[in-house]
């Protein structure tokens, strides 16, 4: 479980104070999938970036499994059970072949050879990586090294996934393919898998969060909306103030229903498949 | 300005002889004040060449045409050229550089060696056409902007220059809601002025709500170049291309299938609504006998 609580992050820009994130109170808790979107600037980064103390809060506290991100001895823990995918993977990849990145982090964590190459064949395959596995990552495209980026996270075991915006720079069939890789976890993970993987995706694709759990919208720094992404989509209106969009079907139900005085509406079997 | 584009092909030799062309045999004409879109999945070539259009690249084979002159002929000036054709990089923010937004956009027009009172006028005017408001923005710094309004200060750096052709490749990568909202609006505002647009983008929604013509690349060649309709009847097409139909067009189909709406061409939420307002408040709501 990540427990956030009364989260302040500010920082100091010359003589300027500038309040990012404004009382932020969350909890995580195992085996969820959460939606996070907000407008651009409204602190998603700088929120995800506090889950493995990355920053570090200038008030309030972040719990990752009861450990405080403060306490800078639990912070190695902390980051291994914390894993990050960021929108553009050409700033988290660091080695010269497809096979070494993804053994990077274990190396580092000091897992025995043995071990190390069944983790690592085993995420080859599962992210359909084998065919490059001695191939130097940057001439990958775009969506595979997406794929390799979540690779090398997942290598590490890590309990909460945090992806920000891993979607957005990607082509659509790439970004069906990453969606589809992920959706293979929620998958296992309802079948009665053991790993019990929290997830936190920020996107601004509305459509991509439907299928999860919660949906927490960010604005100015704090949660203002928190619930079903289903249920926080009937609010058209209100996110549009915030400068959000809803996905298709959602905002020409709500127009149909305002056109025909609530007579009209759109059944889910009209909606569209999930991308 | 029209643009042809003449059999172009192109491969990067530091590839050596592994390479495949990133462009192969492409034929294009652009006429002036035309808008329209180019798409293709990532790697297809779109980025190379958008890089050939201005002579940043030169081709192995084939030609560039502007105004019926080859732009690689000895005699023809490229530098005159790049005042005409402005390309707007993706993520053009990062090139942001000087401690004021207005200096950042003067900086083009000035490099043009135009005299400071006009430079005045282009910056004023580029700034506002990016929906900026100017007195407020002017004098603030480009690095404390929200990731929205830099990417409009570094288009209006471009706009400034007062292209006849604009290039913009993903303008909106990265952007929110508003503010896909608000480049669409420029771009919609830049091409009204009679000038040329050709936009590059993965956004497919935001592409078919602003163009008719769209010209599709894969793996370097030209896969398909005419009116969104005729493209997204082609199933078969748009699947070996990576394209879907926009998420707006699949959900007419349902709309239509109650009779709510007539068209199948409402490729955005907007054209949806106003065909909905006609449909429905004639059947439901006009119908309804007097009182």
């Amino acid at each position: 479980m990540i427990r956030i609580s009364n989260l302040i992050f500010e920082y100091t820009d010359g003589e300027e104070k500038n309040r990012v994130l404004n009382g932020i109170d969350l909890t995580i808790r195992e085996g969820e999938s959460i939606g996070l979107m907000g407008p651009n600037g409204s602190g998603k980064t700088t929120l995800a970036r506090c889950l493995n103390g990355l920053l570090l809060p200038t008030e309030g506290e972040v719990f990752v499994d009861d450990m405080n991100t403060n306490e800078a001895a639990r912070i190695s823990e902390i980051r291994r059970l914390v894993g990050m995918v960021f929108q553009n993977p050409e700033n988290q990849i660091v080695s010269t072949t497809v096979e070494r990145e993804i053994a990077f982090g274990l190396e580092n964590l000091g897992v025995d050879y043995e071990q190390m190459h069944e983790i690592v064949d085993k995420m080859l395959e599962q992210f359909d990586l084998q065919k490059y596995r001695n191939h130097p990552p940057h001439l990958l495209s775009g969506g595979e090294m997406q794929r390799l980026a979540l690779a090398s996270v997942m290598a590490m075991s890590p309990r909460y996934l945090i992806f920000d915006e891993p979607t957005s720079l990607l082509d659509l069939a790439s970004r069906k393919s990453l969606l589809s890789i992920i959706s293979e976890f929620y998958e296992e993970k309802r079948t009665g898998d053991k790993s019990k993987i929290s997830t936190l995706f920020i996107t601004q694709y509305p459509e991509e969060t439907l299928t999860f759990d919660r949906l927490l919208v960010l604005n100015q720094g704090q949660i203002v909306l928190d619930d079903k992404p289903a249920v926080i989509f009937q609010k058209v209106e209100e996110l549009k103030d915030i400068g959000l969009e809803v996905p298709a079907e959602f905002e020409v139900n709500h127009y149909l229903k305002k056109l025909s005085d609530g007579k009209l509406s759109l059944n889910t079997s009209d909606f569209l498949p999930i991308p | 300005m029209n643009l042809q584009i003449q059999n172009l092909s192109f491969r990067f030799s530091s590839f050596g002889s592994f390479s495949e062309p990133v462009l192969n045999d492409i034929n294009l004409n652009i006429e002036e004040g035309e808008f329209l879109a180019l798409v293709g999945p990532s790697g297809s070539g779109k980025t190379t060449l958008m890089q050939h259009l201005t002579g940043l690249l030169k081709p192995d084979a084939g030609q560039i045409r502007v105004d019926n002159q080859d732009i690689f002929a000895k005699g023809f000036s490229l530098t005159e050229l790049r005042k005409k054709i402005g390309l707007v990089f993706q993520f053009p923010e990062t090139q942001l550089f000087e401690d004021s937004v207005y200096k950042d956009v003067a900086f083009g027009p000035r490099n043009l060696g135009l005299p400071e009172n006009e430079v005045a006028v282009r910056v004023e005017e580029a700034i506002e056409n990016v929906r900026l408001d100017f007195e407020k923005f002017k004098n603030r710094i480009p690095f404390h902007l929200s990731e929205g309004e830099k990417r409009r200060v570094a288009i209006a750096g471009v706009l400034a220059l007062q292209p006849e052709f604009l290039v913009l490749d993903e303008p909106t990568a990265g952007l929110d809601y508003s503010g896909v909202q608000a480049v669409a609006d420029i771009l919609k505002h830049y091409h009204s002025m009679g000038r040329t647009v050709l936009l590059i983008s993965h956004n497919i929604d935001l592409v078919t709500s602003l163009v008719d013509r769209m010209v599709v690349i894969s793996d370097g060649k030209i896969r398909f170049d005419g009116h969104k309709k005729e493209l997204f009847q082609n199933q078969k097409l748009l699947q070996s291309v990576g394209l879907s139909i926009p998420r707006t067009l699949a959900l007419v189909n349902s709309l239509k299938q109650k009779g709510w709406v007539k068209s199948s061409e409402l490729y955005s939420i907007n054209d949806i609504k106003r065909e909905l307002d006609q449909g429905i408040l004639a059947k439901h709501i006009l119908a309804q006998p007097q009182t």
